[in-house]
């Protein structure tokens, strides 16, 4: 009970906590680089990321600090187109996770019963189908290949945790006395879930989807390195599986794209994990 | 009761899947398998159809391999078991020690640096680690091949299977490691909160003993269970590596089924590895319910 | 004649009738579901414009008979009378509006504000949810809200931590007032407060119930903040109610061995007058496996009876002037020969 209590701390109390935590500090201000990045793409890349300006092939050099890629585009300009690519998956992908995990996890924890056992069900099955061959399926079948298409579906099956971390707060919050106070006044059960019941949960639900994004972007970008992408888009993943097919000699056409995947996953990473410790001690040291 | 239990879940997974698959494949322009089941049928017939054909074990002839589905699979999962196997149990002991000694000096600065850099483990595109491991290993030292599971036109040898081994099973083993650290540390910090440690503690056992054995012991079942329930998400891992590596395991014959449009291959894939990732998922439930004395079914 | 009694009327404005609550604890650990007999047929009226008490040990079902009869609980069985209307037969939502009528003050002001709303926010939503008042009229009213329950207007855009206990329950009867509601019940609306608070919170508390005209249901372990506010009590033990009467009867006439245990433990002010107290035997059991016959017998100073430990006594009216009721075969044995009157069904 006094965990709830304790959750009851101003957001500048917040900020204070998650300021003294270093390397969430840091994943902060990689998640503020990349999407700076993808918002002024156009003013500092050096070229058109879909323009041929040189020959193919040709390793990092002062005109080129990326190289170009087998048909001779700049890869530091499709590194930085890349990122608006990346960010657009990971945070629209997430965003409709949040939507679909939230809206069930509220309804099946708020209701319980049996209306949450067979909620529940629809999570375990999804929890079974190896979404990654389901994708793969998916992606043959229809050929869907944009990011976009790889995003809803990565949300698709992606919220599965959401869903359940939402379900179980629900249970001891709609047990709380102020949630009785509510319910005393005559509030109806969608003024209880969304003024009593979500708020007391948004920390969970902010870590989670923070993470989510890395976690999202890294899945796009394996999707797209194993051919399922559209091989058209500028994404890190495309120009990763350009990267293996000339892995024995130009070494610069996965190393660029795949740090910077890399990176801004450790960017939501560090972030997620450090909003956690600040906003949520009881959280503090969960995966 | 249990068995029923579980495989009520279980039964509607394939159903539910299947009609999934079913219900869109009819609506795609899929001439080859249409012909099969019979174009004139109702969608829930050719449906109910093609499932019993897979449940006599018949999954069709692949379209570019040009022959039956279901041998091709099973040798290619072997391939992926040769893989999976090792790097598993890699990265679970590896987790788990990371974890403990985490958990046991929690807030000291080893526990930040194992926090963080399992973190940094977490946040790798494993995939594109292995092109990096292949360019410096394979093209740059030349130590080891870049990929497949045998070298070409020699016999076959256990050193040589080995050296193909090494980079992948590494790299999958650092991809799950992270996570299985992160996971092992927070059951530990859990258990370590618990009574019976606080009177172990002043029973006056030394704290190793009481970390190693009361505390470890009761935090590796959590550990068990969470890891089997990702264990779909695993398989999708291990597709990409064997991608990077081109190992001729399920997940890569699956991703160049896919790309070249063998239905059969596809379908058959998604069968076998859902069926494969259930019984899994089952084992893992009742040995936990064996192992955990509160649980009795 | 004061001010307080003549508001009472013979006017019933709440009739519980046989309430009853189980809970019902399922678990794999314990293969037989155990239940738990919080509330086991409670009857009684309360008046339009009084006050009833309603006092017993810990754990003996007081906050689930309030929360049952605001159908916080599905009700396990009996009936709860709102003038003359039973509203376990409501539909949820002429339940959502009835709810405007009835209030709950709660035991915990630490638990019972939602930590994430403001002052403004926690009084203010009764308005939201009702749609009484919007904009400058609501604001006008959570001011003249706070001013009566004492607090500072200016605090209003503050949250629940940082107030003091007393002040956070103030926040929770505004709360509970901002509907102006009929009937309150009040759940031990102090005993999680300092003891300086008490004293204070409640002479607000009867100031409130005359300015609102409330009926209230006071639930309490706290015989003497009992005597102090209530006009009738009820004395409850293991989920039945065992003995009720006016305030001034209860506690110069306690029939009840139970009751008689109770008024002799409210400690006294003056140390030098010593009274003898009665101590009962053994610890309250518990309401899952309540005792056969009466509820109170392993417990009772009296020798029990055969009768006391096959048959549930039943409450009888023994009073000579007002009502009295008592449940026990002690009681009711001595008054065989004198014709009983039951409370009316
Ligand atoms: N939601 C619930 N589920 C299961 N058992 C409950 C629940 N609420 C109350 N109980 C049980 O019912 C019995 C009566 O509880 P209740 O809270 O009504 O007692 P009380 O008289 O208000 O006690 P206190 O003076 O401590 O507030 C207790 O044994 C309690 O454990
Ligand atoms: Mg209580």
């Amino acid at each position: 009970m006094t965990q709830f209590a304790q959750r009851a701390v101003t957001w500048s109390e917040n900020w204070r906590r998650f300021r003294k935590n270093k390397a969430a500090l840091i994943g902060g201000l990689i998640v503020l680089a990349v999407v700076i990045t993808a918002i002024i793409a156009p003013v500092i890349s050096p070229y058109n990321p879909d323009d041929v300006v040189a020959g193919r092939l040709q390793p990092p050099s002062n005109k080129f600090w990326f190289g170009t890629d087998g048909i001779g585009r700049d890869c530091l300009s499709r590194v930085v187109w890349g990122s608006r690519t990346a960010l657009m998956v990971g945070l629209g992908a997430s965003l409709i996770s949040v939507i679909v995990g939230v809206a069930f996890g509220s309804i099946a924890g708020y209701y319980g019963g049996i209306i949450d056992d067979a909620m529940m069900r629809i999570c375990e099955i999804l929890l079974v189908i190896p979404s990654f061959f389901l994708y793969i399926l998916i992606v043959s079948i229809f050929r869907v290949r944009g990011p976009e298409y790889i995003a809803v579906l990565l949300a698709l099956t992606g919220w599965t945790e959401l869903a359940k971390i939402v379900r179980v707060d629900f249970f001891s919050l709609k047990e709380r006395e102020f949630t009785k106070a509510a319910i005393g006044l005559g509030a109806s059960d969608i003024h209880i879930i969304f003024r009593y019941l979500l708020p007391n949960d948004l920390a969970p639900i902010i870590v989670v989807a923070t993470m989510n994004i890395a976690g999202f972007i890294i899945m796009e970008a394996a999707l797209s390195f194993i051919g399922l992408g559209d091989p058209t888009a500028c994404s890190w993943g495309i120009m990763l599986s350009q990267g293996r097919q000339y892995i024995g000699y130009a070494w610069w056409l996965a190393t660029f794209p795949g740090l910077a995947t890399f990176i801004t996953a450790v960017g939501f990473n560090f972030l997620g994990d450090g909003l956690r410790d600040s906003l949520d001690p009881r959280l503090r040291g969960t995966i | 009761m249990f068995l029923l239990a579980y495989l009520a879940p279980g039964d509607p997974v394939t159903v539910f899947y299947l009609s999934r698959i079913g219900g869109r494949y009819s609506h795609a322009e899929l001439d080859y398998i249409r012909q099969m089941l019979g174009l004139d049928q109702p969608i829930h017939i050719q449906y109910f159809r093609w499932i019993w054909r897979m449940i006599q074990g018949d999954f069709g002839q692949s379209y570019i391999w040009n022959q039956p589905v279901l041998p091709l699979i099973r040798s290619s999962i072997l391939n992926t078991l040769r893989m999976m196997i090792p790097a598993f149990v890699l990265s679970i002991l590896f987790g788990i020690v990371t974890g403990v000694i985490s958990a046991a000096k929690q807030y000291s600065k080893t526990d930040h640096i194992v926090m963080a850099s399992s973190l940094l483990m977490w946040s790798m595109p494993w995939f594109w680690s292995g092109l990096m491991a292949i360019y410096i290993f394979s093209v740059y030292l030349h130590l080891l091949p870049t990929g497949g599971m045998y070298t070409f036109g020699q016999p076959p040898t256990v050193v040589d299977q080995i050296s193909h081994l090494i980079m992948p099973v590494l790299l999958y083993a650092t991809s799950g490691a992270g996570f299985i650290t992160r996971l092992t540390r927070s059951c530990m910090l859990e258990v370590l909160r618990e009574d019976y440690i606080m009177t172990a503690r002043m029973k006056g056992l030394k704290e190793r003993v009481v970390i190693y054995k009361h505390a470890l012991r009761n935090a590796i079942l959590p550990v068990v269970t969470v890891v089997s329930l990702y264990v779909s998400y695993l398989v999708g891992g291990a597709a990409v590596i064997e991608f990077v590596f081109a190992w001729p395991g399920v997940g890569r014959l699956a991703v160049l089924a896919a790309t070249q449009r063998d239905y059969p291959v596809v379908l058959g894939i998604n069968m076998v590895v859902a069926t494969v990732v259930l019984i899994a998922l089952l084992i893992a439930d009742i040995s936990y319910a064996y192992l955990d004395p509160r649980i009795r079914y | 004649m004061t001010l307080k009694e003549a508001i009472i009327t013979s006017d019933i404005l709440l009739k519980v009738r046989g309430l009853k609550k189980h809970f019902r604890l399922t678990g794999r650990i314990f293969k037989k579901a155990a239940v738990i007999r919080a509330v086991d047929g409670v009857s009684f009226d309360i008046h339009r414009g009084e006050t009833l008490g309603l006092v017993g040990e810990s754990g003996c079902g007081k906050t689930t008979t309030g929360l049952t009869i605001l159908r916080f609980y599905p009700p396990t069985a009996g009936s709860v009378y709102f003038e003359g209307k039973d509203i376990f037969q409501t539909t949820k939502r002429e339940m959502r509006k009835l709810r405007q009528e009835m209030q709950m003050i709660f035991q915990d002001p630490f638990l019972s504000l939602n930590p994430r709303m403001t002052v403004y926010d926690i009084i203010g939503d009764a308005f939201d949810i009702h749609g009484l008042a919007r904009g400058a009229e609501k604001d006008r009213r959570i001011i003249s809200l706070m001013k009566k329950v004492e607090l500072i207007p200016h605090h209003m855009y503050r949250y629940p931590h940082e107030f003091s206990g007393g002040q956070r329950q103030r926040i929770g009867i505004a709360r509970a007032l901002a509907l102006k509601p009929k009937f309150v019940i009040a759940d031990e609306p102090v005993s999680s407060l300092d003891i300086s608070v008490r004293a204070q919170m409640l002479n607000l508390l009867q100031d409130l119930q005359e300015e609102f005209e409330l009926t209230t249901l006071y639930i309490s372990h706290d015989l003497s903040t009992v005597k102090h506010i209530c006009d009738r009590v009820c004395v409850m033990y293991l989920g039945r109610i065992i003995e009720s009467a006016d305030v001034k009867e209860l506690f110069n006439n306690p029939l009840h061995p139970y009751t008689k245990a109770l008024i002799l433990a409210i400690p006294i002010p003056n140390p030098k007058l010593k009274r003898k107290r009665i101590v009962l035997k053994g610890s309250p059991p518990t309401p899952i496996d309540p005792p056969p016959g009466c509820r109170f017998h392993p417990r009772c100073p009296y020798t029990p009876k055969p009768i006391c430990k096959k048959e549930e006594p039943e409450l009888i009216d023994v009073g000579t002037s007002t009502k009295h009721l008592v449940a026990c075969h002690f009681i009711s044995s001595n008054l065989r020969q004198n014709p009983t009157r039951h409370l009316e069904e």
